[in-house]
């Protein structure tokens, strides 16, 4: 990335940061935000992802995401079943769950959950201990190395305040990622969770994930057991950025 | 049904607990082992001890003070340290923490100082009410710094009471070891070596036993972190865990301080370094267990102020500490008082 970019990128960090979180914030520090009316969530049809990562790249260009780092990426398998070979998606991101682990073990209040269900971070008091890092059961979160804090998927706060819909969701090609609000019945994600056979990450913890899958394979839903991608973060970065 | 998985994209997170976190949580721990060594002598009236206790006061001062430097070294925002104190968190381990260690450090030093200043019978109540006080804010840090880490769901190796046991056992048995190292500086003396080895020898013992009955619960599939553990030691970190730590940090020690042999240094400074290797594997290593992805992160480490340097910078603050408290505390009353 060159020099010119990244300064760009920072500039965008900032003003996304600004109107998306401490400007908020420092309106009213009458947190949680977002109206009791909603209960956003999202759902990813994994029969209709084709793994193309423009949701990846989408999320990464809307929210200056710095290189190496990913608020949403699509994970992607070969899965051998009684000698048949298939290839599996799975979309991960925060899962605005209803009981967030991370929330409660924040030592600041700087990670809260909106009245609509959306996990944010106050980047501007976030002392950046990590400890929601480790909290989190899904890897969600990481520490932004320019803003030194923890950063997640915010489900676009900034966009759907705006009423438009996530970035990831706005661009994805077959239409897999579903956003809606579930306190509104009739909406397209109320319908799918009460037709369509939905799972959750790791149910098990008790988080209430609010990022429900059409067609997740039991092998994917935990840790996954298997032959780890040959892709390195670390590796990756020291070859694409010259010394 | 048998399945077979190739990973073919996913993303690497970076470990965020990093060496700063595991020098803290060394140093805090040897701390409170080190005031746990005074208690008997100053607290509980046990006056043949009184030269262990100091030294164990020595211990706990120099390796207490440098530990909040560690701490917030490990912020990725250390000048925001202050909002810890503007946003009190109830629901946090952490954020009683920030109020636990500053309770702990004050009250140790006055404790020490109460025992240093001391030069009358009549002072020994008040001795005792400061080391009273150090006793229980020091087992609150103990009990913070191990939860902080029980009660992640997210990593089933930390999700567990065997970690913060663990933690105080081997703080106690590293304690007991710098006790020992300092002792053959500081004047050799024979019975406070005596002392210290039988110590180290008990916590080295039970922290093997403990060690082990944690991987073999593991083993038996009666806890998840003890399996953990056991992939930990079996198949992702065979070197560190069993070599470095249960080995060369618990089993050679303890030979050591078995017998009548003149390598009671040696074992107390292996001791040290199996307390410290406790936690680079549990911190590290679990950090190297992905959540989600399949594999291990294999952790290199740097020479960067984040690795190595983090590690060295924050033993050289000790060192100078030591030196200082060494140089200006009278460390044997009995001695300079003869």
């Amino acid at each position: 990335m060159d020099k010119s970019r990244r300064t760009f990128f920072k500039g965008v960090a900032a003003v996304v940061g600004t109107t998306a979180l401490s400007g908020e914030v420092k309106a009213g520090e009458n947190r949680p935000m977002g109206s009791k009316d909603h209960r956003w969530a999202m759902v990813v049809d994994l029969r209709k992802c084709i793994g193309c990562q423009a949701c990846t790249v989408a999320c990464i260009h809307e929210n200056a995401v710095p290189m190496g780092h990913f608020r949403t990426i699509v994970s992607t398998y070969e899965l051998k079943k009684n000698g048949e070979v298939s290839s599996a998606m799975l979309p991960r991101l925060c899962n605005h769950c209803d009981n967030p682990p991370c929330v409660p073990v924040c030592p600041v209040k700087a990670t809260y959950q909106r009245h609509d269900g959306i996990v944010v971070v106050d980047n501007s008091r976030c002392v950046g201990c990590s400890y929601c890092v480790q909290a989190c059961p899904y890897d969600a979160r990481f520490i932004n190395p320019e803003t030194q804090t923890a950063d997640k998927c915010t489900f676009c706060v900034h966009r759907v305040e705006a009423g438009l819909l996530p970035a990831c969701v706005e661009t994805c090609v077959g239409g897999a990622r579903i956003f809606g609000d579930l306190k509104d019945p009739a909406s397209h994600v109320s319908r799918l969770l009460r037709e369509a056979g939905t799972d959750v990450l790791k149910q098990e913890l008790g988080t209430k994930p609010h990022v429900y899958y059409i067609g997740l394979d039991g092998s994917l839903k935990g840790k996954v057991e298997g032959q780890p991608a040959l892709w390195n973060r670390k590796d990756a970065l020291a070859e694409e950025q010259p010394a | 049904m048998n399945t077979q998985i190739i990973e073919m994209i996913n993303v690497s997170r970076e470990i965020t607990w990093n060496s700063w976190a595991v020098q803290y949580f060394f140093l805090i721990g040897i701390s409170i082992g080190g005031m746990l060594l005074s208690m008997p002598a100053f607290v509980f009236r046990r006056r043949e001890l009184e030269s262990m206790g100091r030294i164990g006061l020595v211990v706990a001062l120099s390796t207490g003070l440098v530990a909040p430097v560690a701490l917030v070294s490990d912020l990725h925002q250390p000048a925001r340290f202050y909002q810890f104190y503007l946003h009190f968190t109830p629901s946090s381990w952490m954020s009683w923490g920030s109020f636990f260690l500053p309770a702990y450090l004050l009250s140790l030093l006055a404790y020490a100082f109460s025992v240093y200043r001391a030069a009358a019978d009549r002072e020994q109540a008040v001795i005792r009410m400061l080391g009273g006080i150090t006793l229980l804010t020091g087992l609150l840090v103990a009990l913070y710094t191990g939860s902080e880490m029980g009660i992640l769901i997210s990593r089933p190796l930390w999700n567990t009471a065997w970690l913060g046991v663990l933690f105080l056992i081997t703080a106690m048995s590293g304690a007991a070891g710098m006790g020992l190292l300092l002792n053959r500086f500081l004047g050799n003396d024979e019975f406070t070596a005596l002392k210290l080895k039988r110590y180290m020898f008990i916590y080295l013992l039970l922290g093997i036993v403990l060690q082990l009955t944690w991987m073999f619960a593991g083993l038996m599939g009666l806890s998840q972190s003890g399996e953990q553990l056991m992939r930990l030691g079996e198949e992702y970190l065979p070197l560190d865990m069993l070599f470095f730590g249960l080995f060369l940090g618990g089993i050679v020690p303890l030979g050591l301080s078995a017998g009548k042999s003149g390598y009671a240094w040696l074992a107390g400074f292996l001791a040290v370094f199996g307390a410290w290797m406790f936690r680079w594997n549990m911190f590290i290593g679990g950090q190297g267990i992905p959540k989600n992805a399949a594999g291990f992160y294999f952790d290199e480490l740097t020479f960067g102020t984040e690795d190595v340097l983090g590690i060295i910078g924050s033993l050289g603050l000790w060192v100078v500490l030591l030196l200082l408290i060494i140089r200006f505390l009278p460390l044997q009353k009995r001695k300079t008082q003869a």
